[in-house]
């Protein structure tokens, strides 16, 4: 369960180039539902994110998680909170192109303290969900854009995360690999997934898996 | 008033050092002052936000200078015990630390402020292993009350080294603590009685911290460092110099000596630190640290064994005791 109270955002408060980013926003998104964050760019779609996943603090107002009000977590908690809770697919997928396959999604079991068979079997189980686990040696340097965004998928995936957040998931796709991201949504509701997706594509209309679309305009909910 | 002891290196290098981690200390001071003021947790207005994003800095800014003002205690130490080279009369630290009015006292200001300094540091990380900063106000005031002491250490350190005059002869150790035969013990002990004072405290020591008794530990902790620091300058320190009349706490942070003085006295001070910490920790936050009493019982264990180790050596070197 993710509840938003009467949250802000204000990028350089008392400055000139003030910006507001969000307006009193304030939301609910039950458990294990997908819900669309709909809006055009620049309507605060990515800050929300952001903030919901605790990379970023609010200016004012509260975000709970599963009871937990994540937006006053220190940043050391919020980093653990984000390691055992939030899986975040990036826009641009933020890969690691030096890496992998195997190594990029092993990242966010570094900090887990597991052993090495541990994290063997964590990440090929999360390479077999976002269906990549042929991929697992090559670097990502040398794959496509669908392939990326599944081992960014596979990667959010990996530490069993309850809340999958997704910024602009079909921006840097063809159609047909857009598809299959929208076949995915499916696996994600199977596996009890509370998943936002954060876009202004209309291809999301196509899912019958979406249980709430929330449009944004100019920072507030619409 | 710039004599050889303002111009010398090292000298220099821990003036300057004290005052950019005095400047660090009234920034955060600043802030410290506001986050008192206007902290409520459980707000979710802007300016609770913006404080919690300051105390993440200011609990930085005071974390890094209290650990470089740890660092800096053995440094002062080098400082003084180089300055015997230049200040007449002086072999080694004590007969500078002597050469006026100022430097014992500080010198005694300095172990007062690392020890709060190392128990703020405790206080910041069980602070910081909680979610709703429990301990933020707490050590706030505490660090309001280390920053005066620091003050004064900083009006010390500057009336001390202004004021070592390089022409007056000092004392130095071997006159301060007198010739062979000559019982400079207070309250009628001897050498023997001291020895078994100094085993049966750490005994005491021991037992304390196992049974996790805070107050007695802390107790006997404060009786054992007088004691342990007695029978290093009467007794063991003799055995360090390998002689009888040699008694004096600072030549063994000499090269000459290699430096054990700076690993002894450190020793010591870590368990005595951690024990008087698991007293002081439970009247602070009313939490018990059970591994403070395991370090105790670790430093102390060592600073006696390397004691005991160099009269064994000497022994077994020379077939008599000293």
């Amino acid at each position: 369960m993710i509840e938003v109270k009467n949250l802000y955002k204000i990028f350089n408060q008392n400055k000139k180039n003030e910006f507001t980013a969000l307006e009193n926003v304030s939301l609910f998104i039950p458990k294990e539902q997908i819900v669309l964050l709909k809006g055009v760019s620049g309507s605060g779609k990515s800050t929300l994110l952001s903030i919901i996943s605790s990379l970023q603090k609010p200016t004012s107002g509260d975000v709970i998680v599963d009871g937990e009000h994540i937006a006053k977590l220190p940043d050391l908690h919020a980093s653990k909170f984000r390691n055992e809770k939030i899986g975040y697919v990036f826009q641009d997928f933020n890969l690691i192109n030096s890496l992998n396959v195997f190594h990029n999604v092993m990242t966010p079991l570094i900090v887990q303290n597991l052993s090495k068979d541990e994290i063997k079997a964590k990440v090929i189980n999360a390479l077999s969900l976002a269906n990549i686990k042929h991929k697992k040696d090559e670097f990502v340097s040398n794959l496509s854009g669908g392939e990326k965004q599944r081992v960014a998928i596979a990667r959010a995936l990996v530490c069993d995360a309850n809340i999958l957040l997704f910024d602009e998931p079909t921006a840097n796709l063809d159609k047909q690999n857009s598809l299959k991201f929208l076949s995915l949504l499916e696996d994600f509701k199977k596996l009890k997934k509370t998943v936002i997706i954060a876009t202004h594509d209309s291809i999301f209309e196509q899912s019958n898996v979406i249980f709430e679309t929330i449009n944004m305009q100019d920072g507030k909910i619409v | 008033m710039f004599n050889e002891v303002l111009l010398s290196n090292e000298v220099i290098i821990y003036l300057v050092s004290q005052t950019i981690l005095l400047i660090l200390q009234i920034f955060a001071l600043f802030w410290v002052f506001d986050i008192l003021k206007n902290w409520d947790f459980n707000s979710t207005k802007p300016k609770q936000y913006i404080l919690e994003k300051k105390s993440y800095l200011v609990m930085l800014i005071i974390f890094f200078a209290l650990i470089v003002k740890i660092a800096l205690i053995p440094y002062f130490a080098y400082v003084i015990d180089n300055l015997s080279n230049i200040v007449p009369g002086a072999m080694c630290a004590a007969g500078v630390i002597s050469a006026n009015d100022y430097g014992v006292k500080l010198l005694a200001l300095k172990v007062f402020i690392v020890f709060f300094n190392s128990i703020w540091i405790i206080v910041n990380s069980e602070d910081l292993k909680e979610k709703n900063y429990p301990y933020i106000k707490i050590k706030l005031y505490f660090f309001m009350f280390i920053f005066f002491l620091v003050l004064i250490e900083y009006i010390l350190d500057i009336l001390y080294f202004t004021n070592i005059s390089l022409d007056e002869i000092v004392l130095c150790c071997s006159v301060i603590f007198g010739v062979q035969g000559e019982n400079t013990l207070p309250l009628g002990l001897d050498t023997t009685k001291l020895l078994i004072l100094f085993y049966l405290f750490y005994l005491l020591n021991i037992m304390a911290n196992i049974s996790k008794q805070a107050l007695l530990s802390f107790v006997v902790n404060i009786i054992f460092l007088y004691v342990a620091y007695l029978s290093v300058v009467e007794f063991f320190g003799t055995y360090i110099y390998e002689l009888p009349t040699h008694k004096c706490p600072f030549c063994m942070l000499q090269k000459e000596y290699y430096y054990i003085g700076y690993l002894l006295w450190s020793m010591l001070f870590l368990g005595v630190f951690y024990a008087i910490s698991s007293f002081v920790l439970k009247f602070l936050i009313k939490k018990e640290l059970a591994y403070t009493y395991k370090y105790s019982i670790i430093f102390n264990t060592i600073f006696v064994l390397i004691c005991t180790l160099y009269v064994g050596v000497y022994y077994l070197k020379n077939g008599v005791f000293l």
